[in-house]
């Protein structure tokens, strides 16, 4: 066989490669990439009329684990502005989006707080700083910032949305309050995978037990199944909670291990964590996520 | 520019990978690569601690240790009798990847510290990912970082081919012309361990293992001389990178998932066409 000929037609394929570049997206309309869904929906409700907003990540992602398609790349790529949590939520991306600055404007929305509103473990800052409604609206805030800068003519329209938005942030933490005073006392407690609502769970005194800790990828032990099963019947909670965007089995062992002590408890419904809910539906927007969570929590442990 | 950056590296990486798993093929023990990409962990997890976060070198630099220590132990366990060479990487692998899930559950079950954050690279960032040298855009980092690496292997391999060629194809004859085997052995070890580590950094995991073993295992279905494995696996390397490239463009997908599957359907290929084509 010839192998020149081999490497011939290899070097050709490669060569017609370099035509087939990717222009799919055009760049005419302003344009706003967000990496979570949350981000997302914050963009669109400060984005002035004319603005395209796009999640990286679709709903359901676990963020840890985003795999990024040519797509994604070709939508970083004409972003004019880049919006990400950080706080190292987006793990190893973080710094390839930092990178990317230049011509965009690239801004980690939950950084820069005051550190008392952070929660950390170890020296590690927790990320989760979405349902928090109050704290997510210093989020909000930054967002606004950012596209203040980047469309200095809109600024007054932003600065209008803002005001609207943040008023609903107030009302769904009014109306969380509310509903989570109907729960008895000695039932506030959130048994979760892992520790997406350490936020949640300060804003409202409420305690959450995680499984995995912060991070979906640590391994968790024989223990702390065995600790939380131990917790859940000297407590008597009436429910867990699966979360949307990790595999449920885990919290599956602990109602079996529940059930094998002689104590039902039941599955509580899947939160959103990680992740909003479908686009187009009821929960497909921050408020209407935090609505469907405590409505969730509230029905399974009153 | 972004698509023929990610054809370029992958087609580089996948040259490198397949430069030494040829030689892994030929010596049986390629599962060696899937085997590195779990020993690293304690390694990665030292070094991050010890350097710092911020620090990739430190990481880096602690994954290649583990990797080392993986491949050399290997090296020493399988001289014993009772150990084939399969049971050594288990049983090694294992036990380097326990120490790490041990120190990550210690340490730092509050850090995101794993290898799919802190080690392991995506193909699709490799655009992005850009050098800088005094303010001027390099291009890729994984580029130079690749480019180099091959510049290496061939010196490496242009220098070494007759010994690596002997002691791969038939040991025995080797040892009694008065190769030392071990040697070579050892030198191959720590050059796949590079490799392989460097190329994690690049583009991840499966990639690796797939560039390790498709090209080489395909060239080995249709040749049995060295000169032409090395140019057909080559070739292969490069045809997976462009055809994987292609399929993940058209189907939107993951780009190591498609350029790794790609390497399966090359294999297939090969294997029906096998008999036309005995070089």
């Amino acid at each position: 066989m010839k192998l020149k000929s081999l490497f011939a037609v290899v070097l050709s394929l490669a060569l017609l490669s370099c035509g087939g570049e990717k222009g799919a997206i055009n760049n005419k309309a302003f344009r706003i990439v967000c990496t979570t869904t949350m981000i997302w929906d914050a963009a669109q409700n400060l984005a002035p009329q004319g603005v395209e907003v796009f999640p990286l990540m679709k709903p359901g992602i676990d963020p840890h684990y985003f795999k990024p398609t040519l797509d994604d790349l070709a939508l970083l790529r004409s972003a004019d502005v880049i919006l990400f949590n950080g706080l190292e939520l987006e793990g190893k991306m973080t710094d390839i989006l930092q990178k990317l600055g230049g011509d965009k404007i690239v801004s980690a929305v939950s950084e820069g707080f005051a550190p008392e509103s952070y929660l950390r473990h170890g020296s590690a800052i927790d990320p989760h700083v979405w349902f928090d409604p109050m704290l997510w609206s210093q989020s909000v805030q930054n967002i606004a910032t950012t596209l203040s800068k980047a469309l200095p003519n809109d600024a007054v329209a932003i600065d209008e949305r803002l005001k609207v938005f943040q008023d609903s942030l107030n009302k769904i933490h009014n109306w969380t309050i509310e509903q989570l005073n109907t729960i008895p006392e000695g039932n506030k407690i959130m048994f979760t995978s892992h520790d997406a609502f350490s936020y949640f769970s300060r804003a409202y005194s409420f305690r959450v037990k995680g499984l995995q800790g912060i991070t979906t990828t640590a391994e968790f032990g024989l223990r702390d199944v065995t600790n939380m099963v131990d917790s859940i019947i000297k407590l008597k909670i009436p429910a867990v909670f699966t979360e949307q965007s990790v595999p449920p089995k885990y919290i599956e062992a602990v109602v079996e291990g529940c059930r094998q002590r002689g104590y039902s408890v039941n599955l509580g419904g899947e939160l959103f964590s990680d992740s909003l809910g479908e686009a187009d539906t009821e929960e497909g927007t921050y408020l209407g996520t935090v609505r469907s969570n405590v409505n969730l929590i509230v029905r399974a442990l009153k | 520019m972004d698509s023929i950056w990610i054809i370029v590296v992958g087609g580089l990486v996948a040259l490198n990978c397949s430069l030494v798993g040829n030689l892994l093929i030929l010596r049986k023990s390629v599962m060696i690569g899937d085997a590195l990409s779990h020993a690293v962990l304690p390694g990665m997890v030292m070094g991050y601690f010890y350097f710092g976060d911020t620090n990739l070198i430190g990481v880096l630099g602690g994954a290649a240790l583990a990797g080392l220590v993986l491949v050399l132990s290997i090296e020493w366990l399988k001289k014993s009798p009772l150990l084939k060479e399969d049971s050594a990487i288990g049983l090694i692998y294992t036990v380097l990847f326990s120490i790490g899930v041990i120190l990550v559950s210690v340490f730092a079950s509050q850090v995101h510290l794993d290898q799919e954050h802190v080690l392991y690279g995506e193909i699709a960032y490799v655009p992005l990912d850009r050098w800088f040298m005094n303010g001027t855009d390099m291009g890729p980092r994984s580029f130079w970082l690749g480019l180099g690496l091959l510049a290496i292997l061939i010196l490496v391999l242009r220098f070494s081919f007759k010994g690596f060629n002997l002691t791969s194809f038939d040991p025995d004859f080797a040892a009694s012309k008065g190769v030392r085997i071990k040697v070579w052995n050892y030198f191959l070890m720590i050059l796949v361990t590079a490799v392989v580590v460097v190329s994690f950094e690049n583009v991840g995991a499966v990639l690796v293992v797939a560039f390790l073993v498709a090209p080489g295992a395909s060239a080995l279905l249709i040749s049995h001389r060295m000169k032409s494995i090395y140019t057909l696996s080559s070739a292969f390397a490069l045809i997976i990178a462009i055809g994987g490239f292609f399929l993940a463009d058209f189907t939107s997908t993951s780009i190591s998932g498609s350029m790794a599957f790609f390497s399966g359907i090359l294999f297939i290929f090969v294997w029906l066409i096998r008999k036309r084509v005995r070089a």
